[in-house]
């Protein structure tokens, strides 16, 4: 068939939208000198950490540790918020932390801290031998001593000493090499809480991150090397009550870091967040006030506010910071301008292999709404939810009401169905149950209304294949949507828009056979009779 | 690979798109209006009875069809036969359908009003609900007449009947005269009218799949009136892709029914061959 006018026009439009992506490409990349890695934001985590107590009428203090920016961790968008009269941030032995006092307070008392942090992985290069001083600074000292909990005088922790060959050795990297093995290979890793001194970590044989660290650090000073206990956080999504407890060494006038729970050595992972050096509690409060805590951590893409110099003409990064600062984070931004991905991919399912889903752009938009909730948990609750309503329908459809009603009536059901689940996972405190009332009620009523639809005229089975594979590709819309990558490529690079434009104008004059039409018509697809003669004939 | 076989989405690009303007898509989307162009322009057609546009409207046309023996109810915006009640007679109050089933005047009520709120229309809006005059199918057609009314379908292209087949009701399909409610088809050849091989739940069938009779070699009565009827909507439907439902009555002979812009390719399976050869073919 010969190309008619407007197919031509589609193809020049596609044409020049490619030539006009390269050449923005090419200026960037070649004359602006962008490179790709200085471009992609930061992986930044935002964390929260929130205390809980019951105020009697006394005075109450609540006090926890801070981090501070150094060697592999960046602190920023420091905040306070809370219920009490005054907070203070002293320095503390080069530590930092925070103390909330409420005055002669009743009822429930709350701080909220919040801070972003970008970390990224420190590995240290250690020297093949280090000769431990035989004097040491007045000022690492205090990382020599014995404690009630770091015993290293104890004849226990001798006996290790000697049993491992800390005896006599100088070498300070051979030192920590065998006192981190003992500490990590030989001692089993234990999932317990609470405190565990170095003592009792040999006795028992296993510990958790505090009782290995203790001894490591232990066996260290015995043999005179400085060591220290380190205090942080360990950055993974959700909400937590864990901190965790790690090691530093003094070679060569570097502190080092080590892990011997997780096996860490002279490296601290990207994931690492340091918050105070020494052995102490995280949390320090007032007794008696039911104290209660936790830690939340969520990942965020942020813009590299400060590697950017150039780029004066064509600074992106100065748009985003500008919505930033109207308050609308980068993360949700990125968010929102992945759709059109996800909406590529439903043309892709839809036009090119045949699947029938409900709505066009449905679901991309389900889609989105899982970037919040969680695929399976979203997913879960998004099902739970229409079933729930079939049953309901089915109820209705007995009633005999007229269609309108009948549908006002499911709407209703899904608005209580979402504060019912919301409500339960606030009771039963799992999170992500709660936020399913963050699902975006619109998407969920016309998906709802359109099964309802569907499974009226066609039948609930039919509507029910539908749901299947409205959910399979809102699943594959989740996969790119939520790629990390795909994400950046659009809000640093927007003229990535211009291929997706590309993409959607091409497959917008797609003719070609769609997938599930090989199926319908296989009869007749891999026929080799030559019909077209025998029809002309007629 | 046989290239002839037409798929969705060439059929949308390259014939709806181009051949169908949509402006006019409202002619034959809306069977009140595409029944009005048919009757102003002479083309048989079962005659309108009565209509309901507004809710007040449906006790006078309760009232109009309850002094009538035998009518079909259908939406005017219907789509895949939905919403459609054939009525046989009345029993006391009540409403005998084509199926046995009686239906209370609240019964009716409700079904009415269903319609006028759009439960069936293509895209849910408000719709119009019409009466018509009942088809009685033609004798000859008896074989294909087994609970329910078979309806042919042409497709024409540019003014010329390209592809024909005839649909029929089943037991499975209760009445409905359509392939995915569980009716079959058989292929028509277009020269002469005669019936062919059957198709039933993807599978080609020579024998009727209830009650066993053969299928092919069954003339259609007035088949050559049907294709310039056909041949000739295109003075009054400035469409060139449609696809046209008609019925042969006993004593009026070929009616048309409906006109399609959107025309299914199933028709494809049940007559063994690709649209877009004979499509494209310059004729």
């Amino acid at each position: 068939m010969d190309m008619s006018p407007n197919k031509l026009a589609n193809r020049i439009i596609i044409a020049g939208l490619l030539a006009l992506w390269a050449g923005i490409t090419a200026v960037k990349f070649g004359y602006l000198t962008y490179r790709l890695e200085e471009i992609v934001p930061h992986q930044a985590h935002e964390i929260v950490i929130t205390t809980q107590g019951q105020g009697y009428g006394s005075d109450v203090s609540i006090e926890h540790m801070l981090p501070v920016s150094g060697l592999g961790q960046q602190v920023s968008n420091e905040q306070v918020t809370g219920s009490f009269t005054r907070y203070e941030i002293p320095p503390l032995n080069g530590n930092r932390h925070v103390e909330f006092t409420f005055a002669g307070r009743y009822g429930p008392l709350h701080t909220r801290y919040a801070f972003r942090v970008k970390t990224k992985e420190v590995e240290y290069d250690l020297p093949p031998y280090w000769t431990r001083p035989a004097t040491v600074a007045p000022r690492l000292r205090k990382y020599l001593v014995g404690t009630d909990l770091i015993q290293k005088g104890d004849p226990l922790i001798a006996e290790v000493a000697a049993q491992i060959g800390l005896e006599g050795e100088t070498d300070a990297v051979e030192i920590v090499r065998k006192a981190y093995d003992y500490s990590y290979r030989e001692i089993r890793p234990a999932g317990f809480s609470g405190e565990t001194d170095a003592v009792l970590t040999c006795k028992l044989g296993e510990a958790s991150c505090n009782g290995k660290s203790r001894l490591m650090v232990a066996l260290c000073r015995r043999a005179g090397v400085p060591a220290r206990l380190v205090g942080g956080l360990i950055l993974s999504g959700g909400t937590k009550r864990t901190t965790h407890q790690w090691v530093e060494v003094y070679i060569d006038n570097v502190w080092v870091a080590f892990c011997p729970l997780n096996g860490y050595f002279a490296r601290k992972p990207a994931s690492y967040l340091a918050c105070y050096r020494g052995d102490r509690a995280y949390f320090r409060h007032t007794t008696d006030i039911n104290f209660d805590y936790s830690f939340s951590v969520a990942r965020k893409l942020v813009p590299r506010h400060d590697d950017f110099g150039g780029h004066k003409a064509l600074d992106i990064v100065n748009v985003w910071n500008a919505f930033e600062n109207a308050g609308i984070p980068l993360h949700a931004l990125s968010v929102v301008l992945v759709i059109p991905i996800g909406a590529l991919v439903t043309i892709i399912f839809r036009n090119v292999i045949g699947v029938q889903t409900f709505g066009t752009f449905l679901p991309a938009l389900i889609a989105y709404a899982f970037l919040r909730t969680g695929i399976l948990w979203g997913g879960g609750i998004f099902i739970t939810i229409i079933v729930l309503g079939a049953a309901l329908d089915w109820v209705l459809s007995r009633l005999r009401l007229l269609h309108t009603p009948r549908l006002t009536l499911l709407m209703v059901f899904s608005i209580v169905a979402l504060l019912t689940l919301g409500m339960l996972g606030i009771v039963i405190g799992n999170d992500h149950v709660a936020h399913s009332f963050f699902f975006p009620l619109a998407i969920l009523s016309i998906t709802v209304e359109r099964f309802f639809v569907i499974a009226q005229e066609r039948g609930t089975r039919h509507s029910l294949s539908i749901l299947m594979f409205t959910m399979i590709v809102a699943a594959f819309c989740y996969m790119v949507m939520s790629s990390v990558f795909l994400q950046v490529m659009v809000v640093v690079l927007p003229e990535t828009y211009l291929l997706i434009i590309a993409c959607v104008l091409y497959l917008g004059h797609w003719t070609g056979l769609r997938v599930s039409e090989f199926i319908r018509f296989h009869g007749l697809v891999f026929d080799k009779k030559p019909r077209v003669a025998e029809a002309a004939k007629r | 690979m046989n290239e002839t076989i037409l798929g969705i989405n060439r059929r949308n690009v390259d014939f709806v798109a181009r051949l169908n303007p949509r402006e006019h898509f409202d002619l034959v989307d809306n069977k009140f209006t595409t029944k009005r162009l048919l009757s102003d322009h002479g083309f048989p057609t079962p005659p309108l009875l009565a209509s309901a546009r507004t809710f007040f409207q449906i006790p006078d046309l309760l009232a109009e069809l309850n002094e009538l023996n035998t009518f079909v109810i259908k939406p005017a915006r219907g789509s895949r036969g939905g919403g459609i009640v054939v009525v046989t007679g009345h029993r006391g109050t009540e409403w005998v359908l084509a199926d046995n089933r009686r239906w209370s005047q609240s019964r009716c009520y409700d079904h009415i009003a269903d319609i006028l709120y759009g439960v069936y229309s293509l895209d849910n809006s408000t719709d119009i609900a019409i009466a018509e005059h009942r088809v009685v199918a033609h004798p000859a057609l008896r074989t294909f007449a087994h609970g329910g009314m078979p309806d042919i379908r042409v497709i024409v292209h540019r003014g010329v009947s390209i592809c024909a087949m005839m649909r029929s009701p089943t037991a499975r399909s209760q009445g409905k005269a359509n392939l995915h409610a569980g009716g079959f088809a058989v292929a028509i050849d277009l020269a002469s009218g005669r019936t062919g091989r059957g198709w039933y739940r993807r599978k080609h069938i020579a024998f009727h799949p209830d009650t066993g009779e053969p299928l092919a070699g069954i003339q259609i009565p007035g088949w050559k009136r049907i294709v310039e009827l056909c041949n000739a909507l295109r003075s009054v439907f400035p469409l060139d892709y449609i696809g046209v439902d008609l019925v042969v009555d006993a004593e009026a002979g070929p009616q048309v029914l409906e006109l399609n812009a959107r025309p299914g390719l199933e028709i494809q399976n049940v007559c063994d061959i690709g649209l877009r050869g004979l499509l494209e073919e310059p004729r």
